[in-house]
């Protein structure tokens, strides 16, 4: 299956302003885990050390928001839209 | 603005800006079409107003001569979503070198007047000298081109900033207003007066909704001039939207870029207020000028606790869909919106309660409104009085201006109105003169004279490299809380190779909360300009400016000692926050020499 991930500014810029790219994978998860493993440079921001998703980060699936992590096994389907973006952002 | 065809970033010459140049002194007013030099001439905002200023010899930035430009960026008053920003720029009272000497600076705000203004078909006005009487600017549309006429403005001395953009409404049809508070009236005691811009919700509603150019004390200058205020006369001119025009727009105002910004019902975060949350996680919110306590007593001012307290609407500057304002009403019996109280965002509402040890929203909003009515910048305002009320904490037997201590609001409140009035220079002439005075600079929350936005020093040694305020000016801010990266490499490249790119915005006239992408900007250029740029040029022009910033602090003085952290940091570490305080004395030397590595040999080649 192939997600659309959509990327806030912060994690954007980190890859030279890509904002949505087209990502397989059978959970939400997963699909995190293949985005940072193609884009290495995101991998420090999307995870914890101790391999949890970074606690800052909103992860939205199909507009429904993934709270501290509940939902990240939630099943991917071709066309789903998983929105990463910091819930840090502006002044 | 006048783009020849064929115009692109390597001939900048082919695109001529209006200029109009004001003598108050004299009277004297003359429009010139000026040929760009670069492309960040081209793009507008400090990227060209840097350049002019490092022409000039400022030692005082309240001396006649200290010229005060007000400009727009190319994609102000554009079909484009939120290109509605316009640029005070001066040397600044407040942002000084330790040897005393003024700083380059510019503040930027949105609302309708720098659409207004480009509008009229002008890009630039330059004030020079100083008026013998109270005027103002009037800037107008005419069939043979704009013209600009200073008129008097004796009658608008003592309102304060709402009161006169609503009295120029009643003088002035189909015009928008940048004005002065009485803060800007007494720009010899408060350095940090800001400068009130007009929204459309303001005028139609009556409601004091201004936006603000509020940072580096732009509103003392424009006091020091006796300008008190600039009205902008002209129809609205909105162009045809074509097909990536279109996609752009939907994209700014739906797109992910802006998320979190947008409500929660469209998908987004609700705003700046929301930070508060992640970082109070951390214990990163600002408590008690600027010391987290660790308590959890500060949940009161979260916007989920007061969405049942309030009515809350998201609201707008002027054709713009991302809503950022939060606007906060009383809630009426029936559940329906009533008077408004003040905007919601995470740098006021902090700096002007929680930083100050008022967690009552209530009393928060009453803070921040009155601080927008006297004009001043309330980051700037609140990091002042948050010392004051540490000092007094430190010497109880001693205690600075009227003894307010943290959480007493009506001695804060009264603080906040003797300073605005010009009547307590102690505080309006900023926190780092403050310090320096009480010998007591330790914990002064300032950075090369700037008073710090509502992120912990502790948390950011890239502050000192920030050119125009701490935060929006350098966006590493946000980084230790994010990534949690603490090593060398990792900072060293965040200052030099990530945090200045935020500048882009300020030159080209769009919001930063818009979140328009690298590629979005190159479309924006091109459907609003016609002018074609490619990435690496655009790229290149924002070093550059970033650079010249540098280069012009060197100008006016600054020196190793001017380029580091409250002292504080250092000193006395704070172990409430989660974050590793990994800014040690050794850390920040060996980091500093190795940014300038990288910084100095390319400033020396500008």
């Amino acid at each position: 299956m192939s997600a659309r991930v959509a990327l806030g500014p912060v994690l954007a810029d980190i890859i030279g302003g890509l904002k949505y790219l087209d990502i397989e994978g059978a959970t939400v998860e997963e699909v995190l885990r293949n985005l940072s493993a193609i884009h290495q440079e995101l991998a420090p921001l999307l995870w914890r050390s101790t391999g949890e998703i970074n606690p800052i980060l909103v992860i939205f699936h199909n507009n429904q928001v993934i709270r501290e992590g509940k939902g990240l096994d939630a099943a991917v389907k071709s066309g789903d839209e998983i929105a990463v973006i910091s819930s840090l952002e502006g002044g | 603005m006048k783009i020849y065809d064929g115009a692109s970033a390597s001939s900048p010459q082919s695109v001529l800006y209006n200029r109009c140049n004001i003598d108050l002194a004299a009277g004297g007013i003359s429009f010139e079409e000026v040929p760009c030099q670069n492309l960040e001439d081209v793009l507008g905002g400090f990227g060209r107003s840097f350049q002019m200023l490092a022409r000039e010899e400022i030692t005082d930035a309240f001396a006649p001569q200290n010229p005060l430009i007000v400009n727009t960026g190319l994609l102000t008053g554009s079909d484009v979503m939120t290109g509605l920003r316009i640029y005070f720029s001066a040397y600044s009272p407040l942002k000084v070198s330790n040897k005393g000497l003024p700083a380059a600076m510019w503040s930027a705000g949105s609302g309708k007047f720098g659409c207004k203004f480009k509008w009229c078909g002008v890009d630039e006005l330059v004030f020079r000298n100083k008026s013998t009487e109270p005027v103002l600017a009037l800037l107008r549309e005419g069939e043979s081109g704009p013209s600009l006429e200073l008129k008097p403005a004796q009658h608008l001395l003592g309102l304060d900033s709402h009161e006169k953009i609503m009295a120029l409404q009643k003088e002035y049809g189909d015009a928008h207003f940048a004005v002065i508070g009485t803060a800007g009236e007494n720009f010899e005691n408060v350095y940090f007066a800001a400068v009130a811009l007009s929204t459309e919700n303001q005028l139609k509603s009556g409601d004091d909704k201004s936006r603000w150019a509020g940072r580096g004390g732009m509103g003392s200058v424009m006091g020091s001039k006796n300008l008190i205020a600039i009205v902008a006369q002209a129809k609205d001119k909105f162009g045809k939207l074509t097909p990536a025009l279109r996609d752009l727009n939907r994209e700014i105002s739906g797109g992910v870029g802006s998320r979190k910004f947008r409500e929660k019902k469209k998908g987004g975060l609700g705003g700046t207020w929301a930070n508060y949350e992640p970082l109070q996680k951390l214990y990163l919110v600002p408590e008690n000028n600027f010391r987290p306590t660790a308590n959890d007593g500060i949940e009161e001012i979260f916007r989920d606790n007061l969405e049942d307290k309030f009515f809350i609407k998201a609201e707008s500057c002027f054709r713009c869909g991302i809503h950022c304002h939060k606007n906060m009403y009383t809630l009426d019996a029936d559940g329906k919106q009533g008077e408004f109280l003040a905007k919601f965002d995470y740098e006021p509402l902090n700096l002007l309660s929680t930083n100050l040890g008022v967690h009552d929203p209530h009393q928060a909003a009453k803070l921040i409104k009155r601080v927008d009515l006297l004009g001043m910048d309330s980051i700037s305002c609140g990091s002042t009085i948050s010392y004051v009320l540490d000092y007094n904490s430190r010497h109880p037997e001693t205690p600075l201006a009227n003894g307010a201590t943290f959480g007493d609001f009506e001695k804060i409140m009264e603080l906040v109105e003797e300073t605005g009035q010009g009547r307590l220079p102690q505080v309006g002439r900023g926190v780092k003169r403050l310090a320096d005075q009480m010998n007591e600079p330790g914990y002064a929350m300032q950075v090369k004279g700037l008073e710090l936005p509502a992120y912990l020093p502790d948390t950011n040694p890239g502050y000192p490299w920030a050119i125009a305020g701490g935060h929006m000016s350098m966006y590493t801010f946000l980084l230790l809380a994010l990534e949690g990266n603490t090593s060398m490499d990792y900072w060293v490249k965040a200052i030099t190779e990530r945090g200045y790119a935020a500048l882009r915005d300020d030159m080209t006239g769009a919001c930063k909360f818009a979140g328009i992408s690298p590629d979005m900007a190159l479309t924006a250029i091109k459907e609003a300009s016609g002018l074609e740029v490619d990435q690496q040029e655009l790229q290149a022009a924002i070093r550059r400016a970033f650079l010249r910033g540098l280069v012009l602090e060197r100008k006016q003085g600054y020196e190793d000692g001017d380029y580091t952290l409250p002292a504080q940091v250092f000193e006395n570490p704070n172990g409430n926050l989660k974050t590793e305080n990994f800014i040690t004395p050794e850390f920040f030397t060996e980091m500093k020499a190795k940014v300038w590595e990288v910084l100095e040999p390319e400033m020396e080649a500008l």
